[in-house]
């Protein structure tokens, strides 16, 4: 599903170079739930900007969904992102102004998804998380973990083949991230890979793999 | 789309303190626009209402001899061309007059006539509403009087009843309806015509002198003529004229003249320059609303940018934002076009007499226009904005923190705040020189006193008080003997101080007639033109008109009494700068009279002209039709009219009365366009002046804000509350400077378009230039003391938690 030969970022620094990832080599399979660990400034947040196609400025080879990466224009990398990837952010970012249900909807009228469709996938993942009670709440008015529920759910409306989770649980307590970590279980097994950084041990034992990153280098 | 359509409302509605801003900001300025261009529209843009009428042509008679160009002709003159031109398909004379309308049973009114040769209205290409236009029998000396009555005549006067066949009473002399027009028909720049009678019954009986020129002619066109060559052939034809009529038509040409531009050549200018001054009052609103979306796209990026992670292209995004600029601005016009409607109807009312000014009113093109504005202001403000909030990375939502991720870029803004500050300069500074011009002229002594006074005009019908040929005047017994018992019966109205006559209305410039020094040669020229205005014994007293020498006239300046005259200061500096006028003669009409009396020039036409030279004669001696009553008395205004209008009516039952008002209401009617001019742009330069207040306090403030942790860290560090006012002032004072410098640049460079505009003082009057920019920097002041004061009063421990 992911497959990156020598990936390197850096970024000027005076007259000399920052590395931020250096020659990174990472397969991850279909079905795969890994989690990226290490230290503040190991370039864990920046790999995974570059695997959600954020970040185009990057040396090496990346190739997602079977799709080269590094010789698709703008557009393509856009289609690339909408078909294949969700996000999960550990600030949620829920648009305040929406209700929970429109913050579903969000992604899927940027697909182009008609009404009809959106409304019963808005339906069903309201129905799948058991948020349907909280549908026409705003943000404001829910708890962290409701609102990070509302972060995977809204990540997951589009069916990603890939979900890319940066801290999901570093705002909530320990038994909120329990249960966030669980959905996240769950939704590996239905098919989803997931690529999740965290600092938490705990959290990155819900993985069937870990990869550790130590200023830029991958590291056994 | 509908999706967008459907958050921008949402959006929108979330923050209705934003929204109502912008889209109040919107309507003031499009109002504004809109009202500006129905007026402009409606007087200088839209086409005349004829078929072709592009080759409707104005035909003047030009004069060397004073360098006129636009002058109308005499009536043997427009047969002559008639006759010998090829050019034109109808060339037809009219000429205007007001009259009394009699009929049995009602009040007499005045009215305004045009006499118009018979195929004036074919020429035109309008149909009569009932009965018929003139035919070549109705034109001719001799033939039964008839008339053509107006839409509107024929509406409040006979309520659309069948009037074909019936008589009505013009000047005494009974008249049949033929026929009804719209009020289209008239081609009158300032009245209304209400009533058309064939030309040659109209000038009558001046018909066949060659040396008065009372005939306004209008030519259209033939297929393919251009203007030039009906120019070219004219010119001929009045060269023949001038060869075969030397004693009148020496130095007489021809101009020919688009007639639509002949209608709106002199309202064009001053409309541009309001135009071009409500332009820039659109242009700040723009502005400051693009610097709010600038803002409130910085409180939205984080939102923006969760929208690009979650797949949103930038078009998308663009496409958005502008839907919400869109749709602020449609709002904004839609409620544009009623504030437009209601700030017409206010304009118009204080509006001088604007040619065509009944067009005006908000038609298709006005609510397109309303359109337009609003289109083009959503992309004036929207466009940028968006292009640049569009720019958003989206891995900035996948930060950690959840706080507002903020561009501290503010340069654009910058830009934008010096540009509204210069523009509200420029507009200012007009307005200030607007309305010192104004204060000057309103205290301007124009050589009488206009309080108390109450004038009553009338024009004595030729039916009652039959004219006396050439050869008998000015003996005209009826005339003389009605001026006598009407000053006798006003003496005795209860609460009048003294009452008088005079030829027309004491701020009517009368007419002028050519004159010499008895015993000097007489100099062939306009120069020696005055103006002349027959008096009874009282009119200086009545009007309070200053006796400078001498003796005014009084009831011994008799017909059989020596002939006399009183001329005014300024016709004694020109004809006896080194002399004493007192004993000497003026020739007039053949006769010499004897200077009385010197008094201090009237500023006739209100206080921007200056006092001409003028001479002022017993009004039994040059005995005159149209007159008006000049009373001045203790009481009030009401009662003294309703007394006057009674003692008139006593002595003649159908004498209309019309200007019947106070004298200093007709004044203040002189002054009507600079005060409009005046009060125009001052509102464009005080709504720039707020506008660009706001959006200095907006930017300040929001730069505050940004720099919240920064003043934070410096009061920390040490520094004193007053130094941090000073960094928040400094930067103000820096933008508001810059605005300032290059508003007065500007204004210096468009300030000469005002010179026709302006009356004594100078387009760059020095006290203007200064006072704004003083102005200004106070307001800029006010506006950044409230954001400079918050900087001030930051807690330093609470200002370095914000991130």
């Amino acid at each position: 599903m992911i497959r990156t030969r020598n990936l390197s970022k850096s970024v000027a620094q005076g007259p000399s170079r920052l590395w931020l990832l250096r020659d990174l080599t990472l397969d991850i399979e279909a079905g795969d739930f890994v989690s990226v660990t290490g230290p503040s400034g190991a370039g864990k947040s920046t790999l995974l900007q570059i695997l959600g196609l954020h970040d185009a400025a990057w040396e090496g080879t990346y190739e997602l969904d079977g799709r080269a990466v590094q010789s698709l224009g703008q557009r393509d990398r856009g289609d690339l992102q909408r078909r294949t990837i969700g996000f999960v952010f550990q600030s949620y970012h829920l648009i305040d102004d929406l209700t929970v249900a429109e913050n579903l909807d969000v992604p899927l009228r940027y697909r182009d998804v008609p009404k009809q469709e959106r409304q019963s996938l808005v339906a069903d993942t309201l129905d799948r998380f058991r948020i349907v009670g909280k549908k026409d709440l705003y943000p404001s008015q829910l708890s962290g973990g409701q609102q990070q529920l509302v972060g995977i759910a809204r990540a997951v409306i589009a069916s990603p083949k890939v979900i890319l989770a940066d801290e999901p649980t570093g705002n909530l307590h320990s038994d909120q991230a329990r249960e966030i970590m669980e959905l996240f279980r769950e939704l590996n097994r239905a098919g989803t890979t997931i690529v999740q950084v965290t600092h938490s041990e705990d959290n990155a034992r819900y993985g069937n793999r870990v990869v550790r990153l130590r200023d830029g280098w991958l590291v056994p | 789309m509908l999706n967008d359509l459907q958050f921008a409302l949402r959006n929108l509605s979330r923050s209705p303190g934003f929204s109502v801003a912008v889209i109040l900001t919107l309507t003031i300025a499009i109002g504004a626009n809109t009202a500006m261009f129905s007026i402009l529209y409606a007087v200088v843009l839209e086409p005349l209402p004829f078929p072709a009428s592009e080759r409707l042509m104005r035909v003047w008679e030009t004069d060397q001899h004073n360098a006129s160009f636009r002058e109308g002709a005499s009536m043997p003159d427009l047969v002559d061309w008639q006759k010998q031109q090829r050019v034109f398909s109808h060339l037809a004379g009219t000429t205007n007059r007001m009259l009394n309308l009699t009929q049995p049973d009602a009040e007499a009114e005045r009215i305004a006539m045009t006499g118009v040769s018979h195929d004036y209205f074919s020429m035109l290409g309008v149909r009569p509403l009932a009965g018929r236009a003139f035919i070549p029998a109705d034109d001719r000396n001799g033939a039964e009087p008839v008339a053509v009555i107006s839409d509107s005549l024929w509406q409040r006067r006979f309520a659309r009843e069948n009037v074909i066949g019936r008589a009505i009473t013009l000047d005494g002399r009974s008249h049949t309806i033929v026929g009804v027009m719209s009020d289209d028909a008239a081609l009158s720049r300032r009245t209304k015509t209400d009533v058309w009678t064939p030309l040659t019954a109209a000038v009558f009986p001046l018909g066949e002198v060659r040396g008065i020129h009372n005939v306004y002619v209008i030519g259209r066109l033939r297929e393919g003529v251009t203007p030039q060559q009906a120019q070219n052939e004219m010119r001929v034809i009045a060269a023949r004229l001038e060869q075969q009529y030397p004693d009148d038509n020496k130095g007489r040409g021809v101009f020919v003249e688009p007639l639509f531009e002949s209608m709106v050549r002199d309202a064009r200018p001053r409309l541009y320059i309001l135009g071009a001054a409500v332009v820039a009052v659109l242009l700040i609103a723009c502005i400051n609303v693009a610097g709010l979306m600038l803002a409130r796209a910085d409180t939205r990026v984080r939102e923006l940018a969760i929208r690009a992670s979650l797949g949103a292209t930038r078009g998308r995004i663009v496409r958005q934002l502008l839907t919400e600029s869109f749709v602020l601005a449609v709002t904004g016009g839609v409620l544009a076009i009623a504030l437009a409607w209601w700030a017409t109807r206010t304009l118009l009312a204080m509006a001088p007499a604007l040619p065509r000014a009944g067009n005006i009113g908000v038609s298709v093109p006005v609510l397109l226009f309303a359109l337009g504005a609003s289109v083009l202001s959503a992309i004036l403000f929207g466009v940028i904005p968006a292009i640049r909030t569009s720019n958003v990375h989206p891995a900035l939502a996948l930060g950690s923190t959840r706080g507002v991720i903020r561009g501290t870029k503010t340069a654009g803004r910058s830009v934008l705040v010096i540009a509204e500050v210069a523009l509200a300069v420029v507009l200012v500074i007009g307005a200030g020189l607007l309305l010192k011009s104004f204060a000057r002229l309103m205290a301007v002594d124009v050589g009488l006193q206009t309080s108390n006074i109450v004038t009553l005009s009338m024009t004595l019908p030729e039916a009652k008080y039959p004219p006396p040929s050439r050869e008998q005047y000015p003996d005209w017994p009826e005339a003389v003997n009605f001026y006598e018992r009407l000053t006798e019966r006003m003496a005795a109205v209860p609460g009048v101080q003294r009452a008088a006559l005079g030829m027309a209305h004491p701020l009517d410039p009368s007419f002028t007639s050519r004159i010499a020094v008895a015993g000097r040669p007489e100099s062939d020229g306009p120069q020696d033109e005055v103006r002349i205005r027959p008096v009874t014994a009282g009119y200086f007293e009545t009007l309070g008109i200053t006796l400078l020498r001498g003796r005014t006239l009084t009831r011994d300046d008799r017909p059989n009494a020596p002939a006399t005259i009183v001329i005014n200061d300024a016709l004694a500096r020109k004809y006896f700068p080194r002399e004493e006028p007192l004993g000497k003669q003026l020739v007039f009409w053949g006769k010499p009279n004897t200077i009385v009396g010197v008094v201090r020039g009237e500023r006739l036409g209100g206080p921007q002209n200056e006092p001409e030279p003028a001479l002022y004669a017993p009004l039994a001696r040059l005995p005159m039709s149209d007159l008006t009553l000049v009373v001045r008395s203790t009481r009030d205004p009401a009662p003294i009219i309703a007394d006057s209008r009674a003692a008139i009516r006593e002595l003649d039952p159908d004498l209309a009365l019309y200007d019947v008002e106070l004298l200093s209401a007709a004044l203040a009617r002189s002054v009507v366009t600079p005060k409009f001019q005046a009060v125009l742009i001052a509102s464009f330069g005080a709504i720039a002046l707020l506008l660009a207040a706001i959006g200095l306090y907006a930017l300040i403030a929001y730069q505050v804000q940004q720099r919240t942790n920064e003043i934070g860290v410096r009061l920390a560090l040490g520094a004193t509350r007053g130094e941090i006012a000073a960094l928040v002032l400094k930067r103000a004072a820096l933008l508001a400077a810059a605005g300032i410098a290059i508003g007065l640049a500007g204004a210096f460079a468009v300030a000469r378009f005002l010179q026709a505009m302006v009356f004594e003082i100078s387009t760059r009057d020095p006290a203007i230039y200064i006072a704004v920019p003083l102005l200004l920097a106070a307001i800029a002041l006010l506006a950044t003391w409230l954001p400079a004061r918050r900087a001030m009063q930051l807690d330093p421990a609470m200002a370095l938690h914000v991130d």
